[in-house]
């Protein structure tokens, strides 16, 4: 309990004793998390509409006459990545078109017998799955016709690949510079103490009690500039969600709530206290071995 | 605690020999001078007791600690047993002389109460309490060097090592110095001082061992400083 006490206060005097550097460090740390952060966000945001729009986009088979649609539904619901099957019998159909017409609707009657043929509406789990979904119906003796919008369903999952890609590359640059302001500072404040550590080596200190005010530090840091950037973050979004659900309401980009929070502090103040303490450990670690390896 | 160098020799990359075939064996409670030139191996042989350095031949023992066969990671352990008082002193100039001697036994995790009283009580013995809320910087030399006794004998340790303690210091405060380090050695503590006051050796008189190049020229019981020839 006693070792903890003075492992926490030396680890508050590093922070105060190189305030000018925790201050920068922190300042940075944010910077670098409401990088991070923003781009997740952004891909949840995209992931949400082109999911949304993705969840809009159908593929429509239309199907022979002499079969029957119950039993067909099992069979196109058995096929890969398709996510639901509503079955649209003739009836159904000819109401919705009279339905779109409106006051023209009765010109369908002109036509006698109900011309239109059964068919499917699917969606499938992905965009990027439609073509391959389109060429299994295709494929089947009970379809005539397959219809969908391939150009958009191909868009959407390039757009999803680009955003992710981009995502990946901006938190991974990103956290190189998180890692590198972090490693520097510790590695500033072990310098500036290396005598201290070295006398604390000679009379006993074992390398654990030694590392660990290093340890808290970079955790402090990390936990700091992550809470921080969280703050800011969950904020604006709230701002920029109403913004562009009013100026853009088709895009129905989800709202912030207590889930986005919990993300965020789980990524941001999570992933910085884990940062703090991987590259205090390697900016410790080397200097403590290397002062308490025997000559 | 019983120091036993058998054998050993200590060569520094490429091929400096800084002690050849050391034989010392050290009773429990003596209090043993280690003289000779600069240059001599007192400094190197003493980094072997500590654990700063490894013997390149040979074991050393203390009590039950064998420091050739030791895991890097077990001398934290070992030096607690052992204290030592550096001819540079090595006190932390930005903590008051109090926290230099508590932080000594912070590091070994002992209570804050427990802390307190020991650290008080070094303090008082080595006469610097009044002198506690100063920094190393506003100490004399003799003060600091006391000092840097006070946190090596505060945890009670069975072996004190000294480096030349009396080094920089005038001959009235070295004779305080050592008073201090012989009442340490009455109290049990095995003691272990490399010097070059020749008064200081020739005045209090004890086991004295010589090395010079790197080897064992004397190991004389109650010696002098200048005396030669091998025992």
């Amino acid at each position: 309990m006693a070792t903890i006490r003075y492992i926490l206060r030396d680890a508050f005097r590093l922070l105060f004793r190189h305030w000018g550097l925790t201050i920068l460090t922190w300042v940075t740390m944010m910077a670098v998390f409401l990088a991070v952060g923003g781009s997740f966000l952004l891909t949840s945001c995209a992931h949400a509409v082109v999911a949304k729009l993705a969840g809009d986009l159908t593929i429509e088979a239309y199907i022979a006459k002499e079969f029957d649609l119950e039993a067909l539904k099992p069979k196109i619901e058995a096929i890969p990545h398709v996510k639901e099957v509503t079955l649209v019998t003739p009836e159904s159909a000819l109401a919705r078109l009279k339905e779109l017409l409106g006051e023209q609707a009765q010109v369908v009657e002109l036509l006698g017998e109900n011309p239109l043929p059964p068919s499917l509406v699917l969606q499938v789990d992905d965009a990027s799955n439609a073509d391959v979904v389109a060429q299994t119906l295709r494929s089947l003796s009970e379809i005539e016709d397959v219809v969908y919008a391939r150009e958009a369903a191909n868009r959407l999952a390039r757009l999803n690949a680009v955003i992710r890609q981009l995502t990946i590359g901006i938190i991974a640059v990103a956290i190189m510079i998180g890692i590198l302001i972090l490693f520097n500072t510790v590695r500033i404040a072990v310098y500036s103490r290396r005598e201290e550590l070295a006398v604390m080596l000679k009379v006993g200190a074992t390398p654990t009690y030694v590392a660990m005010p290093f340890l808290l530090q970079g955790v402090i840091l990390g936990g700091l500039g992550g809470i921080s950037a969280t703050l800011i973050l969950t904020r604006a979004y709230t701002v920029f969600v109403k913004h562009i659900n009013r100026l853009l309401p088709f895009l129905m980009v989800p709202e912030g709530g207590p889930e986005i929070f919990i993300q965020l502090v789980l990524l941001l103040v999570g992933g910085g206290m884990a940062l703090g303490w991987i590259c205090s450990w390697i900016a410790t670690s080397r200097h403590i071995r290397d002062a308490l390896r025997p000559l | 605690m019983e120091i036993r160098v058998s054998g050993v020799s200590k060569i520094f990359k490429p091929d400096i020999v800084a002690l050849e075939d050391i034989y010392i064996t050290v009773r429990p409670g003596e209090f043993l001078y280690l003289v000779g030139p600069t240059g001599s191996g007192k400094s190197t042989l003493l980094r072997l007791i500590t654990g700063e350095a490894r013997p390149t031949r040979g074991q050393i023992t203390v009590g039950p600690f064998n420091l050739r066969k030791m895991r890097w990671g077990a001398i934290s352990y070992y030096r607690r047993y052992v204290g030592v008082v550096f001819q540079d002193f090595k006190l932390l100039p930005h903590l008051t002389a109090y926290e230099n001697v508590a932080f000594a036994l912070e590091a070994m995790g002992l209570p804050p109460k427990e802390i307190r009283v020991k650290t008080g009580e070094a303090l008082d013995r080595l006469g610097l309490w009044r002198r506690r809320f100063l920094h190393p910087p506003q100490l004399s030399g003799g003060e600091q060097q006391r000092l840097a006794i006070a946190r090596a004998v505060v945890k009670s340790p069975s072996l004190l090592i000294a480096d030349e303690p009396t080094g920089n210091l005038d001959a009235n405060t070295a004779e305080g110095i050592m008073d201090i380090l012989l009442s340490i050695n009455a109290s049990g503590t095995t003691v272990i001082m490399a010097t070059h006051n020749q008064y200081i050796v020739d005045t209090y008189r004890a086991r004295v061992v010589e090395l010079r190049m790197g080897r064992m020229t004397r190991d004389e019981e109650k010696g002098r400083y200048g005396s030669y020839g091998y025992n």
